[in-house]
């Protein structure tokens, strides 16, 4: 399912025309983006939580050059499913 | 910050956000993750613009071991759901790392030895600036070195007849042996130059002139130093040794001197072979006639500056040898006796014994030994070839990898040692 169907799906399913919900989801999603930038964690129940991880510098390697590289430090963002849906999905 | 938002913050948010009632932002937000399930239990996936890809993969059966009975237990193959988050929400959340990017790292990169390399550098200006303050220094320019030079070695020729007696030449001998030692600080500082190396060299017949002379270079030296500093640094290990080499060549041949007045008629026959004996000797005798031929040979000391330190220091140790053992150890000691030269540079140079380098060869299996408990290799050695140094050989000999390896109870053969020089004949 991609980001079109969804839309319609969901417009369909709350009584909005699409671009309405267009805009929501738009909306929707800009929230959770500054949720997880300000670091704070989303927990929606009987989905999952949404949260940052700090992931460490690390050397890799090209493996087919040799050449060693520093991959700096980062925050990426991550989802942990609630345990409901992963039964579900198990 | 770190603050944990529920369902209810996300819709009051919402509905502030998109001015819509609460009510409707709560039915939105709850068909949003509604349809997110139903999507995933429908095509497995589900892609949201901003948001990411909600994805069911497949996780394969693997092998695994209770942790508390340590039976092994397979665990089976299951399915996962998985978020892949989108660029865009990647860029937004790492934010604070954004002007990270990765970095090759350089191996070649070897910032341990360059600091040596650094520090060697100053200690070796340190050296050099110190000597050259301790010196008090005189006189002159540069330029005049070598023309006075060239004027000084016939006078030195002259004057050395006066000097025949015995205790004339002690005298002499304790002068220059005061000399010396500065006379080498200052060959330290001048070979950084590599034209000075032959003036060094011719130092040795006029000896008990030139004292001045050497002051004279570090003046020049000094005068020149800041320039020349960096170019002395590469050089200067090198000529160091070097100047340490002619040092003990001169030591030598002063005691040489002492020694071999006896024996100036066998060195009389040596003549013809070796023109450096002929040196030593004919300045002993120097007669005016003989002036040029001294003037060749040192030259030719100059051009073949190393040998000459093994010859003398071969002429030190076997004073009584004849003429062809000192040919034939010319080409012998060639190798070994620069090494015995740099090691034991501490140690008084008559206390240099046969036993101490690569002077012997071993020569077959002379018996077996079994090692006793606190017995150590240099006892060994004393006990069969009665001297310590020697043990080496017994390491060699039985191939062991490391001294430490000897252990008590151990079954090691013991070499059969013949000098190396009678090997060559």
């Amino acid at each position: 399912m991609n980001n079109k169907e969804f839309i319609t799906k969901l417009a369909k399913k709350c009584g909005i025309s699409v671009a309405e919900a267009n805009t929501n989801v738009d909306a929707l999603v800009g929230l959770m983006t500054d949720c997880l930038k300000e670091n704070d964690q989303l927990n929606v129940s009987g989905f999952g939580i949404l949260e940052v991880k700090m992931r460490n510098e690390r050397l890799s390697v090209n493996p087919k050059t040799g050449q060693r590289f520093l991959v700096p430090p980062k925050i990426v963002p991550a989802f942990k499913p609630s345990n409901k849906l992963k039964d579900k999905f198990k | 910050m770190d603050a944990k938002l529920n369902q209810s913050d996300l819709i009051s948010l919402l509905a502030k956000g998109c001015n819509i009632s609460v009510a409707k932002a709560e039915l939105f937000t709850k068909n949003f993750f509604d349809l997110i399930v139903e999507g995933l239990e429908q095509d497995g996936i589900v892609k949201i613009n901003g948001l990411g890809t909600f994805k069911i993969t497949d996780v394969a059966s693997r092998g695994s071991v209770n942790v508390n009975t340590g039976e092994k237990i397979e665990i089976k193959g299951h399915k996962k759901l998985t978020f892949i988050p989108a660029d865009a929400l990647k860029d937004n959340v790492n934010q604070p790392f954004a002007m990270f990017e990765p970095v090759e790292v350089d191996d070649t990169y070897q910032p341990e030895s360059a600091n040596e390399s650094e520090a060697d550098e100053t200690i070796e200006v340190d050296g050099v600036t110190e000597v050259v303050i301790e010196d008090v220094p005189t006189i002159t320019e540069q330029q005049e070195e070598t023309s006075e030079f060239d004027e000084m070695e016939p006078s030195v020729e002259e004057k050395e007849p006066f000097v025949d007696g015995d205790d004339a030449e002690e005298k002499t001998e304790n002068e220059e042996s005061e000399v010396e030692m500065p006379a080498l600080n200052n060959e330290d500082v001048e070979s950084a130059e590599p034209k000075n190396e032959p003036v060094v060299v011719q130092e040795r017949p006029s000896e008990p002139i030139v004292v001045p002379v050497p002051k004279k270079n570090t003046q020049a030296e000094k005068q020149a130093a800041p320039v020349k500093k960096k170019k002395a640094k590469s050089n200067f290990f090198i000529y160091s040794i070097l100047g340490f080499i002619i040092g003990f060549a001169i030591v030598f041949m002063l005691r040489r001197n002492n020694s071999s007045d006896v024996e100036a008629h066998t060195a009389d026959v040596d003549n013809a072979q070796q023109p450096t004996a002929l040196a030593e000797v004919k300045t002993q005798q120097a007669t005016g006639v003989e002036a040029e031929t001294v003037a060749t040979t040192t030259d030719s000391v100059a051009n073949v500056a190393a040998e000459p330190v093994t010859e003398n220091i071969d002429h030190a140790d076997e004073t009584e040898n004849s003429v062809a053992d000192i040919t034939t150890e010319e080409e012998a000691s060639g190798v070994y006796v620069f090494t015995v030269v740099e090691e034991l540079k501490a140690i008084p140079l008559k206390d240099i014994t046969l036993a101490d380098t690569l002077l012997y060869v071993a020569n077959g299996e002379y018996c077996s030994h079994i090692v006793a408990p606190n017995e150590t290799l240099t006892k060994i050695s004393k006990k069969y070839f009665f001297d310590k140094k020697l043990w080496p050989y017994i390491v060699k000999y039985n191939n062991m990898d490391k001294p430490d390896a000897l252990r008590s109870g151990m079954e090691i053969r013991i070499p059969c040692l013949i000098p190396r020089k009678t090997l060559k004949k």
